[in-house]
């Protein structure tokens, strides 16, 4: 019996690579979900990285999935802890993770001196802010900010011991390892909040394109090299809102810079293309060199994107969750099929066309079944 | 309310092992303030 981790990596990596499989790949998109599926909550996994690993990793002993897109709690929850705010937080259901509503941070008249000098604006303004208990006095205020430090610190470095037991426990590699990176107009968009965000667009259009300029060099790639596997994770949440010609003028220019930066050094960068971007805008992606991107796609036509964009970017094929919930096992089996013998098995792989996050967002069975048809479905 | 925390850097600093370049810590600090704005 072979290496199955290192078989699993091969098969993952052969579909970027667009080398035939013969089969389909599959990833678990188990985000929080799998908290659920463990029978645990999230407050659980914050008790101890052994407890969280323990946790997220159940459905994969139970299930045979090649890859994992996510391994563990992606937020420094228990940072927050000591700051009286939580950009995110858990939900009733102690497992669904949600972003909190009034996370803005960038005013109207702020933004001139925010794009001067990002970090300068962050550390003197911002951050005191979003965080109450950094308001108060000293010694208080500083005491907060240790113990929210020694924690952010402890979850940057988890990954570490998260790979490690996808290696040697769960025998499944993650899709995406280190720090992810975002394209500046996705950051933009967090620092003003939506609306304001796409509101600048309109009236003001210069001053975000400085501003998305000015936080290139946070997202830029900070490694020497980059793996031609495990890939570089990049959710992409704003593109989805901008028509053609925003997106082409404002958002891209920047984003490409970004993404180059970790092309340049060997590294694939897994996209997210989150929402529906429309062809207009993925085949931007084209501009790439082959087998550099890999598109995971959730609303957008998989079929046409293969077309567009398939020669030179691997796509995932986004499973419908609703099927997964709502569907019989033989109509999941039926539409795993079908979708592999149309879309085929180079350059492509299956995920979900959501994350799934809370409990009840898939069949566990049917997700099971469909591992396993994957499996044991050659062409 | 606005409030500087530049002053709390030297502190911040010293959570980190002794050895470490200065450049490093500092790299480091600005990963911490950073990620408190995502």
């Amino acid at each position: 019996m072979g290496n199955v981790y290192e078989e699993k990596r091969t098969l993952m990596s052969n579909a970027a690579n667009h080398v035939d499989t013969h089969q389909m790949p599959i990833a678990s998109m188990a985000q929080t979900w799998a908290i659920a599926y463990a029978n645990s909550t999230l407050d659980e996994c914050l008790t101890s990285l052994d407890k969280e690993i323990e946790v997220y990793g159940k459905h994969l002993l139970d299930m045979d999935f090649d890859s994992v897109f996510i391994f563990g709690v992606n937020r420094p929850l228990n940072a927050y802890k000591h700051l009286g705010f939580a950009p995110y937080f858990a939900s009733p259901d102690g497992v669904t993770l949600q972003a909190a509503d009034n996370t803005a941070i960038l005013q109207d008249d702020e933004i001139e001196r925010f794009t001067r000098d990002p970090s300068a604006f962050f550390r003197e303004v911002a951050i005191a802010r979003r965080y109450p208990a950094l308001q108060q006095d000293s010694p208080k205020d500083l005491e907060a900010m240790k113990a929210a430090a020694k924690d952010l610190m402890a979850w940057l470095q988890a990954g570490k011991k998260r790979d490690k037991a996808l290696k040697k426990v769960y025998q499944t590699p993650a899709l995406a390892s280190g720090i992810p990176t975002s394209p500046p107009f996705d950051q933009y968009l967090c620092y003003r909040g939506f609306q304001k965000a796409i509101v600048d667009l309109r009236r003001r259009p210069e001053q975000v394109k400085e501003a998305c300029e000015a936080l290139v060099p946070f997202f830029t790639a900070t490694e020497k090299s980059y793996p031609d596997f495990p890939w570089v994770m990049n959710p992409v949440v704003g593109a989805t809102y901008l028509n053609p010609k925003q997106f082409e003028e404002i958002f891209w220019p920047t984003y490409k810079k970004v993404l180059d930066s970790y092309i340049e050094k060997g590294g694939k960068i897994l996209v997210a293309l989150e929402g529906k971007w429309g062809k207009e805008k993925y085949r931007f992606f084209n501009d790439f060199p082959a087998n550099s991107i890999i598109c995971f796609l959730e609303d957008d036509d998989p079929f046409e994107a293969k077309e567009i964009i398939g020669d030179r970017c691997a796509i995932s094929y986004p499973f419908p969750v609703a099927l997964l919930k709502h569907g019989s096992k033989e109509e999941v089996i039926e539409h795993a099929k079908q979708a592999i013998d149309k879309i085929g098995t180079t350059g492509v792989f299956f995920a979900t066309d959501k994350c799934l996050m809370s409990p009840g967002d898939v069949n566990p069975e049917n997700y099971r079944a469909l591992a396993e048809f994957c499996h044991e479905y050659h062409v | 309310m606005n409030k500087d925390l530049t002053p709390m850097i030297p502190e911040l600093e010293k959570l980190l092992p002794f050895f470490l370049p200065k450049n490093v810590k500092e790299n480091i600090i600005n990963m911490v303030f950073f990620a408190l704005t995502l």
